[in-house]
């Protein structure tokens, strides 16, 4: 299989076979981010048509020193980021949370009501999150990215990037706690 | 009981990251304590929805086949490409580097405009003082004061004051020349500055010690400056600013250039012994003596000669009275004044409008016109 710089190179080329394969090797995850951060799926769809036009028209400026696959998602974020400041849906501080149509529950939950209840009630979280809290929350699981990577993709810094997932994940368990604190009394 | 985990090691935990001591610690934990359970499931399923999968069914390669130029990297040439990437890849020095020259033209402007504020104000300063007489071709009496003279004893007021205003340009704006003081009341040199900003420096040491009554541009080259040599003597000292040296010095009154500023007339008053008086003298810079008073009278400082230079007008006193008297004198042939006659009137500044009519403007302003054939 070739790598990411042989195909980089042969795109730069005019092969336009090489930047097919690169879409194959990368849409599904470009797809899972985008959609992780949408929660909807037309949006993530037409985002990821505007991360890989975009990866077409600047791949002369991609920096080899850089992973590729840092490099394409930090071009998702920014798109993600244009779209929703064109579509005015991406407020200062937070965007709309969105009940998300892709849902899904894992084997050992079907069973257990709560747990289900508990999982709902998680993503609403997450959706509510502010979105760079819930982009770097997204990175770190999504490829295991560093938070070298992340504060790359983000452009911020290492421990900015550190700080961002931990208060997400705080955020996420401290309304969990209220909700239970709220349904015992 | 207090909770000795927190949320980072919640995490930790959740995530693997633990030793398999603190593991079980937490794992024996999480059984009894309602809080960090519930804090790591929330963990637990906050990390499985990040990493759920997603079903995506169709290529987004089709959707933007036509949105791709599939000849951009074929048809352009790849400099084009190269310095972009140049530009984007070091935009931050770039940017530095613009913001560092974008300051330092500001300050060359800066700079630049701080120094016409300076010759501007150099300009502003010789218009509202207006030294030089050299283009309005007046006769200048310099003793008498005048309303003109009120502004340049404001202005001599302020070379005592501060060194470092009192520019004054020549009337053809080439040369700049100021009074330098080396010591409080000491005036120790003129310093002149040509157009090449190259200064010169005219040594007056010993010339003048009390004060400077006057300091004006006689012409483009000659400087004058006017003051006490000690309480009681008054000197004229003339520079020429082009060969950068004094040119004379003249103790005496009413110093007055005739219109092509080549020659300098003045009253040189004579030394008293005791209550003897020798005689006033008026003479020229070049030694000529036209008029000698005789031991009854004394010459003042008010003194005007007509612009062709044969009639002179001036007041003398007695020396034995207070009251002044007007000398009306004419140039004979043999360059001596013969007086042609007296008048009895105000004492006051004597100014010629034409070469036979002049006017006299006494203390309290009073303005008389006289015409020295009806004399």
């Amino acid at each position: 299989m070739q790598n990411d710089d042989i195909l980089i190179t042969n795109i730069l080329n005019g092969n336009m076979d090489s930047f097919s394969t690169l879409v194959f090797r990368y849409e599904n995850r470009i797809y899972k981010f985008l959609i992780k951060l949408t929660s909807c799926r037309e949006d993530a769809e037409e985002i990821m048509q505007d991360v890989f036009i975009r990866v077409y028209n600047y791949l002369y400026r991609y920096d080899s020193k850089w992973s590729f696959s840092t490099w394409i998602y930090s071009i998702a974020f920014n798109s993600f980021k244009d779209y929703y400041k064109k579509k005015r849906k991406l407020s200062s501080k937070k965007y709309d949370y969105q009940t998300g149509d892709y849902l899904e529950t894992c084997s050992y939950m079907e069973e257990d009501y709560e747990t289900k209840e508990l999982y709902a009630e998680v993503v609403k979280l997450i959706n509510s999150l502010k979105y760079d809290q819930k982009t770097a929350l997204i990175l770190k699981h999504i490829q295991g990215f560093s938070y070298n990577e992340i504060a790359k993709i983000l452009g911020v810094s290492s421990d900015n990037a550190r700080m961002k997932v931990l208060r997400a994940k705080k955020a996420i368990s401290d309304g969990i706690l209220k909700l239970k604190r709220g349904t015992e009394k | 009981m207090r909770c000795k985990y927190n949320l980072e090691d919640i995490i930790k935990y959740a995530e693997k990251n633990l030793c398999k001591e603190e593991s079980e610690e937490i794992e024996e934990h999480l059984k009894s304590c309602d809080k960090c359970n519930t804090i790591y499931n929330s963990i637990n399923l906050t990390n499985h929805y990040v990493n759920s999968n997603v079903n995506y069914k169709e290529s987004v390669l089709h959707s933007i086949e036509k949105s791709l130029d599939k000849k951009r990297y074929i048809n352009r040439k790849k400099w084009l490409f190269s310095i972009d990437r140049f530009i984007v890849n070091n935009r931050k020095v770039i940017r530095s580097t613009l913001t560092i020259a974008c300051i330092i033209f500001i300050m060359m402007l800066f700079f630049k405009n701080t120094e016409i504020d300076f010759k501007e104000v150099i300009l502003s300063l010789k218009e509202n003082v207006n030294y030089n007489e050299a283009g309005a071709g007046d006769a200048k009496e310099q003793d008498i004061p005048s309303e003109k003279d009120e502004e340049q004893d404001l202005l001599g007021e302020e070379i005592k004051e501060d060194g470092v205003d009192d520019y004054i340009q020549s009337p053809d704006g080439k040369m700049f020349a100021k009074v330098v003081r080396r010591d409080v009341g000491i005036f120790d040199s003129i310093l002149i500055t040509d157009k090449q900003e190259e200064s010169y420096k005219v040594v007056l040491e010993n010339i003048i010690y009390t004060g400077i009554n006057d300091f004006y541009w006689v012409n483009n080259n000659l400087i004058a400056l006017c003051g006490h040599k000690n309480p009681s003597a008054n000197i004229y000292v003339v520079v020429d600013a082009y060969y950068k040296e004094i040119i004379g010095e003249y103790y005496g009154l009413a110093f007055t250039w005739n219109k092509n500023k080549d020659k300098l007339y003045y009253v040189k008053t004579s030394p008293h012994f005791g209550s003897v008086s020798i005689g006033d003298k008026i003479v020229d810079t070049e030694g000529n003596v036209y008029y000698e008073t005789d031991e009854s009278e004394l010459l003042t400082s008010s003194l005007a000669i007509s612009e062709d230079e044969l009639n002179f007008v001036f007041f003398v006193r007695e020396s034995n009275a207070y009251g002044y008297k007007l000398v009306i004198a004419k140039m004979g042939d043999d360059k001596k004044l013969k007086k042609m006659a007296e008048l009895n009137t105000s004492y006051g500044e004597i100014k010629f409008i034409d070469n036979i009519s002049f006017t006299i403007t006494d203390i309290e302003g009073g303005i008389k016109k006289y015409s020295i054939e009806d004399l």
